[in-house]
């Protein structure tokens, strides 16, 4: 079956709540053009809005997407959406599993309170990437993330479980209360960085990444190359490259911090 | 019915359900893989007193194992889920866990989750790092090498353990060179083990035995020795028999390796004095599958 091809009739002046999306499963095209959503003060249909072509609910592709679509992919699941454009705030946000994959920047909130499934952003996300949501303290619980871009600030707030790889640099006040997880950051990083962390893996090249914690050792670590071989089928590019790091962790004085930092050795 | 001189009796081996697992061992070189997989599967020959039946299925080389080491793949046979299990635990953790640059993997697939690292990594003492990619998860625990990395869950199947045959020969030695001929056939076959020492097997067992504390006993109808004493079933020209036993994830396995093994001792010079090929059964009463020979070499 062909996917689902959303475009928008115009261009959009109010914001839209995106997550009807998630409406589409198991419904006919008829019944998908039928959802009624707010559009400033009206109550429209979905096809008032969008043109769609297609007909697989689990496949969708939206175009010419504006920061004015907000929520796109909310609470997304077992569904695979496209977007191509720049998108509004608290992209998905909850989101379940299946996979989203956004060709532009994102704005604020994204990924807050995601469970799982796998997120691309080939663009820039806002502040506030992968918060905590209103319905829960963690603001990543499970799932893999990919942002070819940069990530804005206060961003990745007690993280939970997953694995999250930024290309370009992080903001300030960023993985804090981070429970656990792994995090890649290949670009620079902003102040404040792991403030209260409990455990975690991170990944960076950026020396600032260790302030305040120390060198482990030189020991060989087998689950670097094997995690490397396994990110590699997730992401479809290699995200760790080499496997020569150097290891922090934090210090005696702070025996509750079991949070471990590899640092990229520069040859 | 002969082939290439050599008979096979028109009878059957008989096997029973059991509970398989796999698990992949990797480490630095061949050689620690290898130590800590022998390590592993020693006194894992027989359910009856060692739990479990356990071997080394084949050699993997680096780019069919997880963390792209060389390393070798173990299946492990048992009647029950909880010997299994048992047994898995224990020996990860004193023959892998202990054994120098090693790592574990699960080797198979299915519903049924059985542990492999998960209670293993409380040896960590706090300092065990969880990493869950692609809804697995992997402990790293730490140890004076490094890390042992091992994964949370292998998984159990049903499989069948029991299928054998047996090599009626004129002399120990050919009988010797003939199960080796028959092992080294079917060393790297996929999908089963022998995990008798060097995967023959010289005490063939009937069940039961004169004394009551015994639930099986020597089997006397083969012994040589004994021939002039019982109900023999061995030809006048036969003085030695061993056992090949196979277990296997399933029926088709067991029957393609046995199958295997037999050509391949027809095929070799020994053939000369091999007598006959025969199967051990208990009268088809106890075991819930049967492998004809005859129908296999057909």
């Amino acid at each position: 079956m062909n996917e689902l091809n959303l475009t928008p009739k115009f261009k959009f002046e109010y914001k839209i709540d995106m997550s009807f999306i998630n409406d589409f499963k198991n419904k006919t095209i008829k019944q998908i053009n039928s959802i009624k959503i707010y559009y400033g003060s009206k109550c429209l249909r979905v096809c008032d809005l969008f043109k769609i072509k297609g007909a697989n609910p689990s496949k969708i592709i939206i175009t010419n997407c504006s920061t004015m679509m907000e929520n796109v992919g909310k609470k997304l699941c077992d569904t695979h959406l496209t977007v191509h454009g720049n998108i509004g705030n608290s992209a998905a946000l909850e989101m379940i599993s299946g996979t989203l994959i956004i060709k532009g920047n994102v704005g604020l909130s994204c990924a807050s309170g995601m469970r799982g499934g796998k997120l691309f952003i080939y663009g820039n996300t806002g502040d506030k990437f992968c918060s905590s949501p209103n319905t829960s303290r963690e603001g990543l619980i499970d799932g893999n993330i990919y942002v070819r871009g940069s990530v804005g600030s206060n961003s990745i707030q007690r993280m939970r479980r997953g694995i999250i790889v930024i290309e370009k640099n992080i903001g300030d006040n960023c993985c804090s209360n981070l429970i656990s997880g792994t995090i890649i950051v290949k670009g620079k990083i902003g102040d404040n960085f792991l403030e209260d962390s409990k455990r975690g893996t991170i990944f960076g090249s950026d020396k600032k990444v260790v302030k305040g914690y120390r060198k482990a050792n030189d020991a060989n670590y087998n689950f670097i190359p094997f995690m490397g071989k396994l990110l590699e089928l997730i992401y479809d590019r290699k995200v760790l490259k080499g496997s020569s790091f150097l290891r922090y962790q934090g210090c005696l004085a702070n025996s509750t911090n079991l949070t471990e930092i590899f640092l990229t050795r520069k040859n | 019915m002969k082939i290439k001189g050599i008979e096979i009796h028109n009878t059957f081996a008989e096997a029973f359900n059991m509970k398989a697992a796999r698990i992949i061992v990797t480490a630095d070189n061949n050689k620690w893989a290898k130590n800590a997989c022998m390590s592993f599967t020693g006194f894992a020959t027989s359910v009856i007193a060692c739990g479990i039946e356990a071997g080394i299925e084949k050699q993997l080389n680096k780019n069919e194992t997880p963390d792209g080491r060389p390393g070798f793949s173990i299946l492990l046979f048992s009647m029950s889920r909880s010997q299994l299990e048992k047994q898995l635990e224990t020996r990860v953790g004193q023959c892998l866990l202990t054994c120098p640059t090693t790592a574990v993997f699960s080797g198979i697939d299915s519903e049924d989750k059985i542990p492999l690292g998960k209670n293993l990594r409380y040896f960590g003492d706090g300092y065990q790092i969880s990493k869950k990619i692609n809804s697995k998860r992997y402990w790293r625990i730490p140890v004076m090498d490094g890390e042992f990395m091992c994964e949370e869950y292998t998984s159990r199947i049903s499989a069948i353990g029991g299928g054998n045959f047996l090599i009626l020969s004129k002399s120990r030695k050919s009988c010797l060179e003939a199960c080796e001929i028959a092992i080294e056939a079917i060393k790297n076959e996929a999908n089963i083990i022998t995990p008798f020492p060097g995967g023959v097997v010289r005490s063939g067992s009937k069940v039961g035995s004169k004394y009551k504390a015994l639930i099986a006993s020597t089997n006397d109808a083969f012994c040589p020795t004994l021939k002039s004493l019982t109900q023999s079933k061995l030809p006048s020209t036969v003085s030695c028999v061993m056992e090949i036993v196979i277990n296997g994830i399933s029926h088709n396995d067991i029957a393609n390796a046995t199958k295997k093994s037999i050509l391949a001792i027809s095929n070799s010079k020994v053939k000369k004095d091999i007598v006959a090929v025969s199967a051990g059964n208990y009268g088809g009463k106890l075991g819930q599958h049967k492998f004809y020979l005859r129908k296999i070499l057909k």
